[in-house]
Parts: structure tokens; C-alpha cells; sequence
């Protein structure tokens, strides 16, 4: 069986109701979705799979995660021995599960999410404008949140710091015009 | 003090959404999207080595979309003639209300067919969620075709074994 004919309808995930019109023109008859494949030059090349060498040779050394299976690589963080079913090449490096779980904060290519304090604390120091007595609370909080994320690790595709800084300038303002106002109200009215 | 240099070239926008935003970069050799929900962003990469093929799935998005600008549209023009025949001057307002209804029911049409794309691994389809127009993906598919099929050539550099 080809690659094409096994491949599954992406809407419905399921093989049976696929009708091709042309090489790479397929409707489902199941979920009635018509669909384009572009395929790339390997997708008709079977793919090579990693199979570790059950049988374990004496004197060798063996994976550390299974201790049944030889070790045919090393884990380029960790230095463990590895099976090729616990070698993953991650990110161009060949690494062990753990180190990947270990190592996803640290590098940028490994990076799960992100917390935008930017967006935080422009919302903290914008939105309550609305309801203005509010922001006798929320503009030291928007500016105080603008001075701990001025530190903190920023958006990976849009790093700016403009953000915070808009916030920061808006938290001076709103706390500039209550100071004003209390300063006013114990000095100025008899 | 030089700014290091980026590492993500921005491949589309983030399409009209609610409550999240999805955006997709190009990496040194991973593909990138973005989830963004206001106060967080979510990453999710794959490799340019694990991707076999692309899959576009003809979407309702345009029609969906046309529908709701048509619909209001049809209103407004409704209210503007109304407006018009009972004799009180020319109605600006109701033709401005229509002219900015008609402006993105007019782009929605100029940017054409939707679709939802694929990117197919031998695990499983990935969505790449930011891409919706059909115009657009291709443009951006045939950008990444040539990066794909350089890391997929027997002369691509693999990991040391």
C-alpha cells in the first residue's frame, strides 16, 4: 500500500471514505471535505524506523532507561547511554527524554510559553481607566507588575520592551493625578 | 551594544480571531506558531525534517464571513434607501454605516478561498492554524518548500550518532 492510499481524511481522521480525483485532489465522503496534498519529495519514500537491539551482548554497555536493549548512542547533555528508542534528536542535538523535559526552559528553540508581562500590565494600567476610581489600586499594581516583568523572559518573536514602558508611563500618570488630587484636597481646600 | 540578531522570520499574520491569536515563524530549521491569549504565548515547533507533505482542506470560513458582512450590509443599504426616498436631505450617516460594512465584506472576498492547512508528520496532521487562505498558504508553502526539501536530501547534516 502506498503512502496516499493510507493517508487519513485531516478533518475526520479516518482512511475509508477517501476518493481520489487526481494525483493529489481527494474528497471524503464521510465528512464531505475536499482536499489538496502537496507532498514533499520523501513522503512517497518509507520512512526509517529505530529499533533498538533486543538482545543484550555481554560486556557491552546497555541503555540506561532500558536495560534489555544495547546502547548504540549517547545523550549529548546528560552523557547516559542510550538505546536508539530513547535517543531523540531534538532541536539538531541527540538528547534522552529527560534532558529534553529538563532543558525546555533554558533554550530558546526548547521554550513551551511565555508569560507577556507587557500585555499584563498594559491591560492593568489601560483598562480600569473606565471605571477611574479603580485605578487608585491598579496603577501602582500596573506599574509595579511593569518593574518585576522589565526582568523577565519576553516574548520569543516580539521582544520589546515598549510595552511595559507605555505602562509604566500610564501607572505615573494615574498615580501623578491621585497624588495631585489628595495633595489638594489636604492643602489647598481650607 | 549590538541586539542579537532574531532568530524567527515572520511567515503570516495572525488571522481575525476571538480570544486567541495564532501566528507562524520561520526558524533555523522548525517551523514555529505562535498561540498568543493576550497574557500568554504558547509555542509549538516542528521540525522541518519531520514534515512529508501539506494538506489544504477547502474551509467555510469565507462564506461564513461574507454571510455575516452580506447580512448587515443588506440592512444598512436597507436603512440607506429608507432613509434616502422619505425626502430628508442625503442620508451621510447610513452611507458611511454602509461603506464601512461593505469594506471588509469587500476584502473578504479579495483575499479568497479559505482553507485549513496540515502540515503532515508521520505521527500525526499538525495544524498550522494562522494559515486560512489559500493564496496566502501557497505563497508561504512554496517559500518552505525548498527549506524542506534541503533538510530532507541525504546531504543534510543529522545529529552525531
Amino acid at each position: 500500500m502506498s503512502r496516499r492510499e493510507g493517508l487519513a481524511c485531516p478533518t475526520c481522521a479516518r482512511t475509508e471514505g477517501l476518493e481520489w480525483k487526481a494525483d493529489t485532489e481527494a474528497h471524503c465522503v464521510l465528512c464531505r471535505a475536499d482536499f489538496s496534498l502537496i507532498p514533499l519529495a520523501r513522503f512517497s519514500r518509507p520512512r526509517p524506523v529505530a529499533r533498538p537491539q533486543a538482545v543484550r551482548v555481554d560486556g557491552e554497555a546497555v541503555c540506561y532507561f532500558h536495560a534489555a536493549n544495547q546502547a548504540e548512542k549517547v545523550c549529548e547533555a546528560c552523557g547516559r547511554f542510550l538505546c536508539p528508542v530513547c535517543a531523540v534528536p531534538y532541536t539538531g542535538r541527540l538528547l534522552c527524554p529527560p534532558c529534553i523535559k529538563s532543558g525546555r526552559e533554558k533554550q530558546e528553540t526548547m521554550i513551551p510559553h511565555r508569560t507577556l508581562y507587557g500585555n499584563s500590565a498594559l491591560a492593568l494600567a489601560f483598562f480600569p481607566l473606565l471605571a477611574w476610581p479603580f485605578t487608585c489600586v491598579t496603577a501602582p499594581a500596573a506599574l509595579a507588575l511593569a518593574i518585576y516583568g522589565w526582568r523577565q523572559p519576553r516574548s520569543l518573536v516580539a521582544p520589546g520592551r515598549s510595552k511595559l514602558l507605555l505602562a509604566a508611563f500610564l501607572a505615573f500618570l494615574q498615580i501623578g493625578g491621585w497624588l495631585t488630587g489628595l495633595g489638594y484636597l489636604l492643602f489647598a481646600v481650607p | 551594544m549590538s541586539r542579537a540578531p532574531r532568530l524567527y522570520t515572520r511567515l503570516t499574520r495572525s488571522p481575525f480571531s476571538v480570544g486567541s491569536y495564532a501566528s507562524l515563524w520561520q526558524g533555523p530549521d522548525h517551523l514555529l506558531q505562535v498561540q498568543s491569549y493576550g497574557f500568554r504565548e504558547l509555542y509549538q515547533r516542528l521540525d522541518y525534517k519531520d514534515v512529508d507533505a501539506f494538506v489544504l482542506v477547502a474551509s467555510n470560513r469565507r462564506k461564513y464571513w461574507a454571510l455575516t458582512w452580506g447580512s448587515l450590509a443588506a440592512v444598512l443599504a436597507f436603512v440607506f434607501l429608507l432613509n434616502w426616498v422619505s425626502g430628508d436631505g442625503f442620508p451621510f450617516v447610513s452611507l458611511s454605516f454602509l461603506v464601512l460594512c461593505l469594506i471588509p465584506l469587500t476584502w473578504n472576498w479579495l483575499l479568497g478561498p479559505t482553507v485549513r492547512v496540515y502540515a503532515l508528520t508521520a505521527a500525526q496532521p499538525f495544524p498550522l492554524l494562522s494559515l486560512v487562505r489559500r493564496r496566502r498558504a501557497e505563497a508561504v508553502l512554496t517559500r518552505l518548500r525548498p527549506l524542506l526539501e534541503d533538510e530532507h536530501s541525504p546531504s543534510a547534516p543529522t545529529p552525531p550518532s
